[in-house]
């Protein structure tokens, strides 16, 4: 996927300022980046719930303006930081409405589905309560389920924005992990949302990040997170830690009481 | 695999008890007033050979009885229909001005080009669309808010309501018999009516049963819904126009009744839970029965005088409205 000098304006305000990136096949990139930093604006004109003012994003060498919404949602599935469901809707249903984009007014559900919804199950780890209402799950559970909705479109790219906000640290690591193995066993392309540096560092391949609508940096994560790179983007100063060749962002102040 | 077994076979019970139940109370109506005739005698009468007061019955009561029901089916689906689109629990037909907007455009077309009564539903249903539009645009601000819409729903139930009123006024004084043939009750139809609204309805329904699936995707975010590959405003225009239709046709020949499109999707989804798929037919039985059930009451509550269906269903559905607004305030309010 390619961005080209994109641009996004809302009112006068110019959010995005013309950047340009390549998110690598088969790869896990991480954005980062302060709160109101556009971000999530970049992250919805990637999945074309807003459009871009200028330049646009290529698929494949598509311009995905002109790929229609079905024909993207086959290509590309997106988990979204909130989610809403009927308190009844059960995981299998909830898992099964992933498999919208392959249905028509002529086709409904088949054997081939059904695998797939089977198999989604296991991946993600909701088999054991697939008839149990979404309203009875934990937070992780949850949100494994509406991973697996998103995998049951068999797409090759996978969104996700801020996958781990409104868990707790176990369900964080795990919802990371499941994240990972599809990145490893299945050749997903994962493109995230991230809000804890650490997590960005150790779970990604590729790391881009955003300050003021401008990319500030963009690499492989070991070289281009520093000291100096994470004042640029959060305006703050950290202490980097080396423990077995891997660095760690101490996420506290360094200096004692106020900055 | 119990679990869905054990729900399937509930739910299964609850359907075939509430046939049971409207059958029931087809036969009650049919037997409420002057005649009074044994079920024996109504199949004979009806089937197999000539007898007088089952003709009268036939003539007289049947096409009410068949307007209730149809009529119940329709709003009640038009409410689960709205409920859908809006994502708001709040939404009947009734409530937000969609049938006093159908209903005024009838009156309109009654009053003041009495040739055209036959194209009487075409009318009401652009009254509805009218109507329809007026509360999405005026309540549309960056998003829909639940509460938003029933505000600006009532203003437009009154605007149109006063307008019915006055055109009333305007037609001598007193309310004439073109705008009384056309306001709120079920008194008086004939198999004539029925057939109009029959076609409407069954088209309306399996209208309905063909968005089901987009119903349910509906509850979802409508991000999430569009990353799904569904053009969510195509469905909200496709699933508001079916709701509009079936509002506005059973306005066209029985007048506004509101809360039916409110009480009968909550009590159906207590029943059968939110889905589509079981709720629509779900709620056609149950709005048959509910508005079959009231003007049955209305009709026999101070016999020889009768009480419109409207104003029995405003009295049962008044409380029910305001107990789901309180409860909903917990669920929706912040």
């Amino acid at each position: 996927m390619e961005i080209r000098n994109l641009s996004f304006q809302y009112g006068k305000q110019l959010i995005l300022k013309s950047i340009s990136s390549h998110i690598q096949r088969g790869k896990i990139t991480t954005i980062i980046g302060p709160n109101g930093c556009g971000k999530s604006t970049l992250f919805h004109l990637m999945t074309k719930n807003l459009k871009p003012s200028k330049g646009g994003i290529y698929l494949e060498n598509r311009n995905i303006k002109d790929i229609s919404l079905k024909e993207f949602s086959k290509q590309v599935a997106i988990v979204h930081q909130y989610n809403t469901v009927p308190a009844d809707v059960t995981v299998r249903r909830l898992i099964a409405y992933g498999r919208t984009p392959y249905l028509s007014f002529y086709r409904k559900n088949n054997n081939e589905d059904e695998e797939i919804i089977e198999w989604v199950m296991k991946i993600t780890g909701v088999y054991k309560m697939k008839d149990q209402p979404i309203a009875t799950l934990s937070g992780g559970e949850r949100q494994r389920a509406f991973i697996g909705m998103a995998l049951a479109q068999k797409t090759n790219i996978l969104f996700l924005d801020e996958p781990t906000t409104y868990l707790d640290i176990h369900y964080q690591i795990e919802i990371l992990n499941l994240i990972k193995k599809l990145n490893r066993d299945f050749h997903m392309t994962i493109v995230m949302i991230l809000h804890d540096v650490n997590q960005a560092l150790h779970y990604s391949h590729e790391i881009i990040g955003l300050k003021e609508g401008r990319i500030i940096v963009q690499g492989n994560n070991d070289k281009i997170i520093s000291r100096s790179t994470l004042h640029e983007i959060f305006n703050v100063n950290l202490k980097i830690v080396k423990e077995k060749g891997k660095q760690y962002v101490l996420a506290v102040s360094e200096k004692d009481g106020l900055l | 695999m119990k679990r869905t077994e054990k729900n399937m076979r509930k739910k299964t019970i609850i359907f075939v008890l509430l046939a049971i139940m409207l059958i029931g109370l087809f036969f009650v109506a049919v037997n409420t007033g002057g005649i009074k005739i044994s079920f024996i005698k109504l199949l004979k009468g009806l089937f197999i050979e000539y007898n007088r007061d089952v003709e009268i019955i036939f003539d007289l009561r049947f096409p009410r009885i068949i307007i209730a029901m149809l009529s119940g089916a329709a709003l009640a689906v038009s409410g689960v229909l709205f409920q859908a689109v809006m994502k708001n629990p709040l939404a009947d037909p009734g409530l937000i001005g969609i049938s006093a907007g159908a209903s005024f455009f009838a009156v309109i077309l009654v009053m003041f080009f009495p040739s055209l009564y036959f194209f009487t539903p075409l009318f009401a249903f652009l009254g509805g669309i009218t109507a329809c539009i007026l509360v999405y645009t005026l309540s549309w601000k960056s998003g829909l808010s639940p509460l938003r819409i029933i505000l600006v729903g009532v203003a437009v139930n009154a605007l149109f309501s006063g307008l019915i009123e006055a055109l009333g006024f305007i037609a001598g004084g007193k309310q004439s018999a073109v705008t009384a043939g056309i306001s709120a009750n079920i008194i008086m139809k004939t198999w004539n009516d029925v057939h109009m609204l029959t076609g409407y309805v069954i088209f309306g329904l399996i209208m309905g049963f063909c968005v089901v699936d987009k119903c349910n995707l509906l509850s979802l975010e409508d991000k999430t819904v569009r990353n799904l590959g569904v053009n969510v405003n195509g469905a909200r225009v496709l699933i508001s126009s079916i709701a509009v239709l079936l509002a506005s046709i059973s306005t066209a020949i029985v007048g506004p009744i509101s809360f039916v499109g409110l009480v009968v999707p909550h009590i159906a989804r207590i029943f059968v839970g939110s889905n589509h798929k079981i709720l629509i037919p779900f709620a056609i039985l149950l709005g048959s029965f509910t508005v079959l059930f009231a003007d049955t009451v209305g009709r026999v509550i101070v016999y020889p005088y009768e009480i419109p269906t409207s104003i029995i269903m405003a009295v049962i559905g008044g409380p029910f409205f305001i107990f789901l607004l309180r409860r909903s305030e917990k669920t929706y309010g912040n």
